[in-house]
């Protein structure tokens, strides 16, 4: 899923300089599952806007809402078509793709974000950290690597690993990381699927991931 | 079975009252009296307790149970009144379907398996039998899906105003969440804190640490129990996890994060409280009234 990060709620209160009515939408998609834009977290920012503004003895008007889907145009427009006219500014808390749908529907009104979106991740939730999984490079390598990608989880993306980094199973750029080939050696030696890391692969094919990208469906 | 088993039990009460008085939850409203529910039971007049949901604040420590002077097993007869309740459309927290997104958070924080994601509609689904309302899910819910019936947001929220209402001019507004189980039991009467009464500090949802700031606190104490000490498990942990991550918020708007004060104090450490509520009424006193009590 999309791992999304707050923004310092100074640069949001910077960017709403001026705005007198603010509607903020939520996200109950990827980002309300991890805990970073669902119903409650855009009523909390509402309410640290409004501590911003007290401090600053302005007024400011704030509104909640949270949708499904804030990538899926149809939904964005059917849910807050009837409530957006009475707003100055949309700020959303979703990713990358909803801030962007959300300023495509609605033309005439500004709209910004209230986070950092990340990677694509999951969670390992004992830890509670997500964790990056995927670059969406484009052309999946999975099958050949057990199910753990190097790509994204070894620091060099090397496509025929280990290097000469692994010390005691981490990699030399973190000590708390795990070396993803080692990881990837473990996992084909249980399925007994050795062989395949023997064969050495080719460089790979970069333009697949040459954005912008799209997928017809 | 089990209904006429502890009823015949129930028979030998003779309304001394020592369950009402060691019960912890007692303590907590006066909604809720085992002496009470033991006569009702005795005299099959189950009607009323079993539509009101003060039912559900029995949390099941079996206090009631060691000290009967007739070992009247009370916990197990409240128990089995919990599963007729359900009957009667009383139950301990209500899944609001229709806002439910399956994030399975509930089910990541619950610790007794009372709340769980359906496979079928991805919706939570709870198990009144088994949840004794500790009020975590409610907490964790990014959706506002779950709503308690004990100790529910507007209760909370309500209690939070009163608070902050009590206090006089001049007087330093402190709001303490204390957790029923540690921290109140420890509590001293202090003139400048009054304490809001949680089941566990687990209940405590980042929205009313920010409504008590915005109400015009001063500062936010929570006594927890000591970590491995909570009744529930790991509402305590929870609770530092929330905390921690309000405190980081409030000092970037510019609330001076000391303002909120999370403390680990176990039911015997009454002069820790004292220690607690003395050190932290100094911090307060040298940073003055909240910045944000300006404009009220």
């Amino acid at each position: 899923m999309i791992v999304v990060e707050r923004k310092n709620i100074n640069d949001i209160l910077e960017n709403l300089k001026g705005f007198k009515k603010i509607l903020l939408v939520g996200c109950n998609g990827c980002v309300g599952i991890y805990q970073l834009g669902g119903e409650k977290q855009a009523i909390e920012l509402a309410m640290l806007i409004n501590m911003g503004n007290k401090l600053k003895d302005k007024k400011i008007d704030t509104k909640a809402i949270t949708v499904i889907r804030q990538c899926d145009k149809q939904i964005v427009k059917e849910e807050l078509g009837p409530i957006i006219t009475d707003c100055d500014i949309i700020l959303s808390l979703a990713c990358g793709a909803g801030v962007q749908t959300v300023a495509e529907v609605f033309e005439n009104i500004p709209v910004i974000p209230a986070n950092d979106t990340k990677f694509i991740g999951a969670q390992a939730r004992e830890k509670g950290t997500l964790f990056e999984m995927c670059i969406a490079c484009g052309n999946c390598i999975l099958d050949k690597t057990g199910g753990i990608c190097p790509v994204t989880r070894c620091p060099k993306s090397h496509l025929n690993g280990p290097c000469g980094g692994v010390y005691k199973g981490k990699c030399e750029t973190d000590k708390e990381r795990d070396c993803a080939w080692l990881l990837i050696y473990n996992k084909l030696k249980l399925s007994g699927k050795l062989e395949s890391m023997k064969k050495i692969a080719s460089p790979k094919d970069f333009t697949k991931a040459a954005h912008p990208r799209k997928q017809e469906v | 079975m089990e209904t006429s088993n502890a009823k015949k039990k129930a028979y030998a009460c003779y309304q001394c009252g020592v369950c009402t008085g060691i019960c912890p939850m007692a303590r907590l409203t006066e909604e809720f009296k085992p002496r009470l529910i033991v006569q009702d039971f005795q005299s099959n007049q189950t009607e009323d307790i079993l539509k009101k949901n003060s039912l559900w604040l029995c949390a099941a420590c079996y206090c009631c149970y060691e000290n009967c002077p007739q070992m009247i097993n009370v916990t197990d007869i409240i128990a089995d009144l919990k599963g007729e309740a359900v009957k009667y459309g009383n139950v301990p927290l209500k899944v609001n379907e229709d806002k439910c997104i399956g994030c399975a958070n509930c089910e990541y924080v619950c610790p007794y398996g009372a709340i769980k994601v359906d496979v079928h509609d991805s919706k939570s689904k709870s198990n009144p039998e088994l949840c004794i309302s500790c009020g975590s899910c409610a907490a964790e819910c990014p959706a506002i899906a779950i709503a308690m019936q004990n100790f529910a947001d507007q209760q909370m929220k309500s209690a939070i105003e009163k608070t902050i209402s009590s206090f006089g001019k001049g007087e330093l507004r402190i709001v303490s969440f204390l957790c029923n189980w540690s921290a109140y039991a420890g509590a001293d009467s202090t003139t400048s804190s009054r304490s809001i009464r949680v089941m566990c500090t687990g209940r405590i949802d980042s929205l009313f640490i920010y409504h008590a700031f915005l109400s015009g606190a001063d500062g936010v104490l929570i006594g927890a129990c000591n970590r491995g000490d909570c009744y529930y498990a790991s509402g305590n942990i929870n609770a530092e996890k929330r905390i921690n991550k309000i405190k980081k918020q409030l000092g970037d708007i510019g609330v001076e994060p000391e303002r909120l004060r999370f403390k680990w104090i176990s039911r015997s450490e009454k002069q820790k409280f004292a220690d607690v509520i003395t050190d932290f009424t100094e911090k307060l006193k040298k940073l003055g009234p909240s910045p944000l009590r300006k404009m009220r």
